[in-house]
């Protein structure tokens, strides 16, 4: 009961007397007001409980059909992400038309829980004729020390046939995945390998995108690499040379639409693959490479025609030209006594070459070098690339040498792309190997400039050293080249590096292909069958042939 | 109260039955996955065969041994072309 200040006082309260020896004294309530009063409290709370926890279960409720609209409605998207981190496998790499060049296959692993078997002997007996590259004491060594043990990775559906038909419980199979390249040595130099520690090339380059179950497209393609691939052995088979290179481009663009490296590997037996085939030739090697630079002397000039005569000019040949005081060099080759300035590059004169670059001068050439990209860094996303050497001192007696194609080693791919920006109409392109890396192109050299070069490179064709790269229903130009290799300081008499390299059509270059032939030898010492011109440029003319009407098909190029 | 009792009551009942439901419709989608999973490997597996059984490698071993075909060469495109107009 409340008095008049609002405090509560107890009235009525009588105590309870009994046992007064007690130390407990209990007050009765008679009106019960205590009790009315704590009821109404916990009604009022439990009220308030109750509210919040409406509260709560709506709201989880709530949550719940969101979740459930999520799933039904909008849906998909994530569940397909949760499945595939749950699932990825390995990407793929295809070709530039979906083909499968890598791909990973589920397989299985055998194991072997030796406590479980039950006639073991007789067990090791069928597994020996099972696996017979695996000896019957090897088996026993497992036997004897009571393990779990891998024995095989990636079973053959053979061997899981026979190994489910001898029904020890002692045979576990885990489930395991595989790496397969089905193109097999076609794309090693490009692919690489991957085994269980080790990667190389693009599976290394390109891991982390491969790791997330990314594919990735390449520019190559399938149909057209067998056919270069094929060419190129055979030619190496014929000149008897230790090694070689193609490489077709797309000039527009830079799209490498073939790349082989001979000799090469298989991937899928990463295990038997020797050091020295390991090398890609294409990116990963330099050379000297002899005549195919003369055409950077004819970009000179072409570049520099309102300051010079050059191209009306005629030079006299017939006594060399004394380089150094022990060099002389002479174009023995050619018969004439004078040439103009179509016939040092038709009949590939190197003395015609140096009165050239003597003519135009260092400085120019040093610059032109440099715009093209031969003394620049050359990237491709996903592969290695050497870096170019060009001479420690670039002075006059180096230019001179330059002018004919020594003293500076240059990669294949990277002369392939100087010679692109050459004849696409004088844009600079970066060479690309798959086809989302982003294309750089950049106008370096006038229209005409590059016109003019094309030309050049179909008279060397059709009249020049280039003859045998002819190709029927076609026009192609290109440039041979034939340069001694260098041992020990000392330039080889019988060792060459010969190359071709070829565009086509003339009339508006879409591709660029490079050969080369690393000693070839169908003759003993320098013979000229050996040259650029019997050896490169036929082979040049054999993968065109074969090539344009794949090319035609896709659409990549026209034939008036 | 009475109406609170029962508005509980149904909210109780409806999120019950929105677990079981969702929990129902979580092992379809399971279930989907793993059918999913299957046929994804399944087609992998037969793109992968019919990618090495038509590699050119393959199909020049074929038609060596059974058909004897000879690539085309663009002259023959050419010829071809010139009969055709």
């Amino acid at each position: 009961m409340k008095n008049n200040t609002g405090n509560y006082v107890y009235e009525n309260i009588i105590p309870k007397t009994g046992n007064f020896d007690s130390t407990n004294i209990i007050f009765k309530d008679s009106n019960d007001i205590l009790n009315n009063e704590h009821r109404r409290k916990v009604i009022g709370f439990a009220k308030k409980i109750h509210g919040i926890s409406f509260l709560a279960s709506f709201m989880f409720y709530i949550i719940i059909v969101i979740n459930l609209a999520e799933l039904s409605i909008l849906k998909n998207n994530k569940l397909i992400n949760i499945n595939r981190e749950i699932n990825h496998k390995r990407g793929k790499i295809l070709d530039r038309n979906g083909e499968i060049i890598a791909t990973t296959i589920n397989t299985k692993d055998l194991y072997l829980d030796t406590k479980k078997s039950l006639n073991y002997v007789k067990l090791i007996e069928k597994l020996s004729s099972i696996f017979e590259d695996k000896k019957e004491d090897y088996f026993k060594a497992i036997f004897k020390k009571k393990q779990y043990i891998r024995v095989k990775k990636d079973l053959n559906l053979e061997e899981i046939n026979s190994l489910m038909k001898i029904g020890d419980p002692a045979i576990k199979f885990h489930d395991s995945k595989k790496r397969i390249y089905l193109q097999h040595n076609l794309f090693s130099h490009l692919t690489g390998f991957k085994s269980l520690h080790l990667k190389s090339k693009l599976e290394k380059n390109l891991n982390d995108k491969l790791a997330k179950g990314i594919n990735i497209d390449l520019t190559v393609d399938l149909k057209i690499q067998t056919i270069v691939h094929e060419e190129l052995k055979k030619s190496i088979k014929k000149y008897n040379a230790k090694s070689g290179v193609a490489i077709v481009m797309n000039v527009e663009n830079g799209e490498i639409i073939s790349l082989v490296s001979l000799p090469d590997f298989d991937p899928n037996f990463p295990e038997n693959i020797k050091p020295l085939s390991e090398n890609n030739l294409a990116t990963e090697a330099r050379y000297e490479m002899g005549s195919t630079l003369k055409i950077f002397n004819a970009a000179l000039v072409y570049e520099n025609l309102n300051n010079t005569n050059l191209v009306k000019e005629e030079f006299d040949i017939s006594n060399g030209y004394q380089i150094t005081s022990k060099k002389l060099i002479e174009d023995k080759h050619i018969v004439e006594k004078k040439i103009d300035f179509n016939e040092i590059f038709i009949h590939s004169s190197n003395v015609g070459s140096i009165k050239l670059i003597e003519s135009i001068g260092i400085e120019k050439q040093k610059d032109f070098f440099e715009k093209i990209g031969i003394t620049s860094k050359l990237k491709i996303d996903g592969l290695k690339i050497v870096n170019n050497k060009p001479p420690i001192y670039w002075d006059e007696q180096a230019s001179k040498f330059i002018s004919y194609g020594y003293g500076i080693s240059i990669s294949p791919i990277s002369l392939i792309s100087a010679y692109s920006s050459l004849v696409n109409g004088g844009f600079k392109i970066n060479p690309v190997i798959h086809k989302n890396q982003k294309k750089v192109k950049i106008k370096i050299i006038d229209d005409q400039v590059s016109k003019n070069i094309s030309l050049l490179l179909e008279k060397i064709v059709k009249e020049g050293t280039g003859k045998k790269a002819r190709v029927n229903g076609l026009a192609v130009g290109g440039k041979t080249a034939t340069s001694k290799k260098l041992e020990k300081g000392e330039y080889s008499e019988k060792k060459l590096i010969t190359s071709f390299i070829g565009i086509f059509p003339v009339e508006e270059p879409k591709f660029i292909s490079l050969i080369l032939f690393d000693e070839p030898t169908k003759n003993a010492g320098i013979s000229i069958e050996n040259f650029g011109g019997n050896t490169a440029a036929p082979t040049f003319s054999r993968i065109v042939r074969k090539i344009s009407p794949i090319l035609l098909k896709h659409n990549y190029l026209s034939v008036k | 109260m009475k109406f609170l009792f029962i508005v509980s009551v149904i909210v109780a009942s409806i999120t019950i039955i929105s677990k079981l439901v969702v929990t129902d419709q979580e092992n379809q989608i399971k279930i989907l996955k793993q059918e999913i999973d299957f046929l994804e490997i399944e087609i992998e597996s037969i793109q992968t065969d019919l990618a090495y059984i038509t590699s050119p490698q393959n199909l020049k071993e074929i038609s060596k041994k059974q058909f004897n075909h000879f690539p085309i060469f663009l002259e023959d495109q050419i010829k071809v072309e010139d009969y055709e107009e």
